[in-house]
């Protein structure tokens, strides 16, 4: 028992838990009237991380598999311009929503095409296809345009509330995570991508695929960054090119802060969700302090160093090996 | 010249292990000192305190009576050290040149090179070596046995007093082999100090004129090589007699019928390879490296395609198009490079050993972690692994160990295997070992299992399997009995053309 | 038999495709447009690749060392708001160039401590100090521009030579040509490609990865505070929106002329031919009219063809290598 305590002090969740703590604490105490901890405030903080849970789960689970993938973003601005035309054109809300989704998949296995087939890094390839592809052919969809979202069901989806008054995004996104929290840590589909993330020969020659797996990675990724975007559109009641491309880069970066490191050496859903509420709580502790948006950039630059560095004491001790090098 | 080493008092502890206690020898100038041991008897721990990459936590080095602590590779090369570690520490993407003149390329003070001096040197180095290398050669498409020469050739080109060999005969062919004993003569009558560290016992009498035995950590004797014999040797590094390997071997006597039967099979690789495996037989593969041993076998396994002919697993003409579909007929391979292609060395042993069958090891939609562990432990429990648990990483056990993992994978319950390929499964692993592995070789064909044993090494090759298959440059040059073989006459059908 | 082998080498090269590519382009365009190949569009083009060009230098050196630094989109934008505002200050171009890029190495030094000292994955890192950057930028210009009125300084940005080649490209052409030669012909260059082709391999022939990464920390930042300066001189204002993502372009012009994210290959020349490409199919976009969207995607398709084109050639390289030396197309990645 005091083994399995001990080892618990020394893991990365742990850390992540203090520094959590640490925030939670510093912001109420310091926020006017206590206010960070109330009810409103925490639906304020879920409710900013919707779209970044959206992304930090596939982008994890890629980046557990060895490769990065900057464009669930861009698939997200162009599912919105595309869920919001099809709306636009009177076919109905679950048609709509399904198409959006399928196209995001196929994004994503066009992204997984490119890097297997073609073996173009998935850096670039992912930035062509999201950056170039996707969000261009939304900016030659919408003419630069906007598009007004008024279905109801899209709205519900992305501002309404379920019994309760939780909003049905967070319940969305959370039972997103969760289950594929599961999948990851306990099925053989999870194992297999920690497997193939580690040596992809050694996985193939002991049985595994690791070509089916990657295709899937990407087609998923691509799928739950259509979906953020049918959300973010429903939430925002418009749909532009721009809406959900600035939230890739700090999905990924919550995702690596939360332990997931590239090459199936660690990492999991509860971290990832574990960094994404640090530095969502973070970002709206600031806010309600009165903190200029300004001075909160520089914040958060500074706060994630700041986790890498306790990151890097808590694991000096610790028998490390180096991070497999990303694709 | 009287030059001198010593190691003195050294101590170095691994979480977990301690991997020296208190050893001290001295190498003298002028002699060949070979260092041998089981794996984990710290001998590469040794050579990484030598070099500067590691630092012991007791005890120092001297040299010349100068007692040096390295902080750094670049003191202990600034000293006129240089260690040639078994794994090649080569820039695959630069050139023959470069590569052999890595820190220390010929320019003027502003740190422009001199590319002619640099191609001219190299030349001269090349053509002291007598090998069909070009300085602007490319080393990643070099052959691996011309890669470790460049790697020897680097350590030559420093001029070292010390130099410190690491295995370095696993990758090369006899006719290198042969090269670099000239040289390692031509080193030791300059009067340098020269290490020798090698597993390969017939090379350390050829070679060595002092023998060093290392055992979990400790200094056990040194030897005069020429006083001294194979078997004393081996007693010394293991600590008891392990008489005659091959003598008490205990064989398998039913060979069944047909199992694989291979005709003309052509890939990019290989020529028109036709021979047939049957139930319970050792079918050896001899030839120099390079000769498409590993080939053939990646062919059967549906790793590269196949161009032409026709491959029948019991009488069944089949075609695999990936490793899972040999798998799923029986057939599993133990890749040449452990390290790269057999094994995910984050991944703990229980991971290792239960890749192909995790379909079966669940419990509803979930994996099983007890029946995962129960296997991981069965396997660690029938091949003796060294190990406190299943959930250790594999990269931190020693190539015999992680050679057993992924025997374990291959050989658990939950799998069936009809046909088990072994590609050098002997590479980098201690004599003690070596015998545990060939007894295993004999007990699959005993269940009936029809074994590829694929080795550089002759004499195992020989001994172990029941008939032998040699083959050259794509081609099968012989096919020998055990009985009618002898090294020579396998050897000159390896290098037939 | 000696002739064809030279103009195999030539046409095998991958820098031949390219600037055959890019020579297609050029003429593609010329035809379909009479505004494509004019002075005022030829000097549009030149600053354009002045900006990507100079950053991909920084970058390059970086990505060939095996290291990654987004924060130097960030770091150019800053450059140019602080020489801005020393110049309101009054104080001299020439000090206020200088301390600019003093503040660009104290950067590259946190960059580099970060990674070398701390162990950070310079990804994130180099992210992270980005960001931080940015917030800075934004507080101290409370995101008003800033203004430029040194004459002489605005020449700087906006001299030509020739009437169409502005001063900033001729410095880009002039550093490009000065690194190519340090990667190529010098001891410290060739340290680069080995510390980022095998760094295990550097440090145990006493090669100081550490020491070789932290210059290039220094040297990107350094770089990318000139280009912001530049920018600058030429826009006549310090803006905390310009710059932004132009590190992704230098990147992916970079990439496109064969850096590679593992580091150890690429050099100067193909940058070169890579930001040249780049440029001039973006710029060809615009003024055949197609809007910025049709441009977006474009490029994209642009890439993945050049790096398609880059994939069989490789393919069909590894085919023809002698059977001596057995190499295999593993499934890598």
């Amino acid at each position: 028992m005091r083994a399995v305590f001990s080892q618990f002090i020394k893991s990365k969740t742990f850390t992540l838990i203090v520094l959590l703590v640490v925030v939670v604490v510093f912001f109420q105490v310091t926020s006017p009237g206590s206010s960070f901890l109330s009810p409103a405030n925490i639906k304020n903080i879920l409710d900013s991380m919707v779209i970044y849970i959206l992304f930090a789960i596939g982008s994890g689970m890629l980046i557990i598999s060895g490769y990065i993938d900057l464009s669930p973003g861009f698939i997200g601005v162009f599912a919105g311009i595309m869920v919001g035309s099809l709306l636009g054109n009177g076919i109905p809300w679950y048609i709509s929503a399904v198409l959006t989704i399928a196209a995001g998949a196929l994004f994503g296995l066009f992204n997984a095409f490119l890097v297997d087939v073609l073996r173009i890094q998935a850096f670039i390839a992912t930035l062509a296809t999201g950056s170039f592809i996707a969000k261009g052919i939304a900016m030659i969809i919408t003419d630069g345009k906007v598009l007004n979202i008024t279905d109801p069901t899209i709205v519900w989806i992305g501002t309404g509330k379920l019994p309760g008054g939780i909003p049905v995004a967070i319940v969305i996104s959370l039972v997103l995570i969760i289950v594929f929290g599961i999948i990851l840590a306990k099925t053989k589909f999870g194992r297999t991508i920690y497997l193939c993330g580690g040596n992809v020969t050694a996985a193939k020659f002991a049985g595994l695929n690791p070509r089916k797996l990657t295709y899937i990675l990407f087609a998923i990724n691509g799928a739950l960054g259509a979906l953020a975007g049918v959300i973010y559109s429903g939430r925002m009641l418009i749909a532009n090119f721009t809406s959900t491309s600035n939230y890739t880069f700090p999905a990924i970066t919550a995702a690596i802060l939360g332990g997931i490191s590239f090459g199936g050496g660690s990492g999991g859903m509860l971290g990832c969700f574990l960094g994404l509420l640090i530095i969502n709580s973070f970002n709206n502790g600031l806010t309600l302090l009165g903190v200029t948006p300004y001075w909160q950039s520089v914040f958060s630059g500074v706060l994630l160093l700041l986790a890498l560095t306790f990151d890097y004491i808590s694991i000096r001790n610790r028998m490390r090996i180096k991070p497999a090098k990303v694709h | 010249m009287g030059q001198v080493l010593e190691f003195v008092n050294i101590y170095k502890a691994f979480p977990g292990v301690q991997a020296l206690q208190d050893v001290s020898f001295r190498a003298d100038g002028g002699k060949v000192t070979a260092l041998m041991g089981e794996n984990g008897a710290g001998k590469s721990t040794l050579l990484k305190i030598l070099s500067g990459d590691l630092r012991p936590d007791r005890g120092h080095v001297s040299f010349n009576g100068e007692v040096k602590h390295f902080m750094s590779p670049h003191q202990s090369l600034n000293s006129g050290i240089s260690v040639i570690y078994q794994e090649r520490q080569l820039i695959n993407s630069m050139n023959v040149m470069e590569n052999i003149f890595l820190e220390d390329m010929p320019g003027n003070k502003l740190g422009i090179i001199n590319r002619s001096e640099l191609k001219r040197r190299t030349q001269e180095i090349i053509d002291a070596f007598g090998l069909p290398i070009r300085p602007t050669d490319i080393v990643g498409n070099l052959s691996v046995a011309h890669q470790q020469m460049v790697e020897i050739m680097k350590a030559y080109r420093r001029d070292s007093a010390v130099i410190a060999f690491d295995e370095p005969t696993a990758p090369l062919t006899d006719k290198e082999i042969t090269i670099l004993f000239k040289l390692i003569r031509q080193l030791r009558e300059q009067g340098r100090i020269i290490l020798y560290v090698s597993h390969r016992i017939a090379e350390i009498f050829q070679i060595t004129d002092e023998i060093v035995v290392l055992k979990d950590g400790r200094l056990v004797r040194t030897f005069n090589t020429p006083e001294t014999t194979e078997r004393e040797l081996v007693r010394a590094m293991v600590g008891r007699d392990i008489g005659d390997t091959y003598a008490n071997l205990k064989r398998n006597d039913k060979i069944g019928e047909a199992l694989l039967e291979v005709k003309n099979l052509v890939t990019d690789y290989v020529h028109d390879v036709s021979f047939t495996l049957r139930r319970g037989e050792i079918l050896g593969f001899a030839g120099l490296i390079g000769a498409g041993r590993t080939e053939v076998a990646r062919a059967i396994f549906g790793v590269d395609p196949v161009h032409s002919g026709e491959i029948k697993l019991e009488g069944e003409t089949v075609r695999f198009k990936s490793p899972r579909d040999a798998i799923a007929r029986g057939i599993m391979l133990c890749p040449e490079d452990r390290k790269e292609q057999g094994l995910i060395l984050q991944r703990s042993i229980r991971d290792n050993v239960t890749m192909p069958v995790l379909s079966q090891l669940r419990k509803g939609i979930f994996l099983d972690r007890k029946s995962e562990t129960a296997l991981a432990k069965e396997a660690v429990r029938k091949y003796s692994i060294r190990t406190p648990s299943v959930e250790m990483q594999v990269m931190q056990l020693s190539g015999g160990n992680q050679q057993k993992t992924i025997l374990g994978r291959w050989t658990s319950e939950k799998i069936e295997t009809k046909i088990l390929i072994l590609d050098e499964p002997t590479k980098g692993i201690d004599v003690g070992t070596k015998a545990e592995v060939y007894q295993m070789i004999c007990d699959f064909a005993k269940q009936g299992i029809g074994v590829i044993f694929i080795s550089s090494e002759l004499t195992e090759v020989l001994n172990v399997s029941d008939n032998i298959i040699v083959m050259h440059n794509g081609h099968i040059t012989g096919r020998v009995s055990r009985a009618e073989a002898t090294e020579e006459n396998v050897l000159e059908m390896a290098m037939r053309i | 038999m000696d002739k064809n082998k030279t103009i195999g080498k030539i046409v095998g090269n991958k820098n031949f495709v390219m600037v055959a590519v890019w020579v297609f382009v050029l003429i593609v365009f010329t035809v379909i447009s009479r505004n494509y190949l004019t002075p005022g569009n030829i000097k549009n083009m030149f600053n354009t690749a002045f900006n990507t060009g100079m950053l991909a230098v920084g970058l390059s050196c970086l990505l060939i060392s095996g290291m990654i630094d987004l924060s130097t989109g960030y770091m150019a934008m800053l450059g140019g708001i602080i020489v801005a505002l020393l110049l309101q200050e009054r104080i001299p171009w020439v000090p206020a160039l200088l301390i600019t890029l003093a503040v660009g190495a104290v950067v590259g030094l946190i960059n580099a401590f970060f990674v070398n000292v701390l162990n950070f994955p310079s990804f994130i890192s180099t992210l992270a100090v980005g960001t931080a950057l940015y917030g800075v930028a934004l507080v101290i210009t409370k995101s008003q521009i800033i203004p430029i009125n040194n004459e002489f300084f605005w020449g700087l940005g906006s001299n030509t030579i020739f009437k169409v080649i502005p001063v900033p490209f001729l410095i880009t052409a002039v550093l490009m040509l000065i690194y190519g030669y340090i990667l190529q012909r010098t001891r410290f260059g060739r340290r680069m490609y080995i510390v980022g082709g095998n760094q295990q391999a550097a440090r145990l022939a006493g090669i100081n990865p550490k020491k070789i990464t932290t210059v290039l920390f220094v040297n990107n930042s350094c770089i990318a505070c000139l280009v912001g300066a530049l920018v600058a001189a030429r826009m006549r204002m310090g803006s905390p929106s310009s710059n932004i993502g132009s590190d992704l372009d230098a990147i992916t012009a970079a990439v496109l002329g064969g850096v590679s994210f593992m580091g150890g290959t690429g050099g100067m020349s193909s940058a070169f031919i890579g930001v040249m490409l780049l440029t001039c199919f973006k710029n060809g976009l615009i003024i055949i009219g197609l809007g910025t969207y049709y441009q977006t995607v474009a490029t994209g398709a642009l890439l993945i063809a050049a790096l398609t084109i880059d994939y069989f050639r490789e393919r069909s390289r590894l085919r023809s290598l002698k059977s001596g030396a057995i190499e295999r197309l593993d499934v890598h990645r």
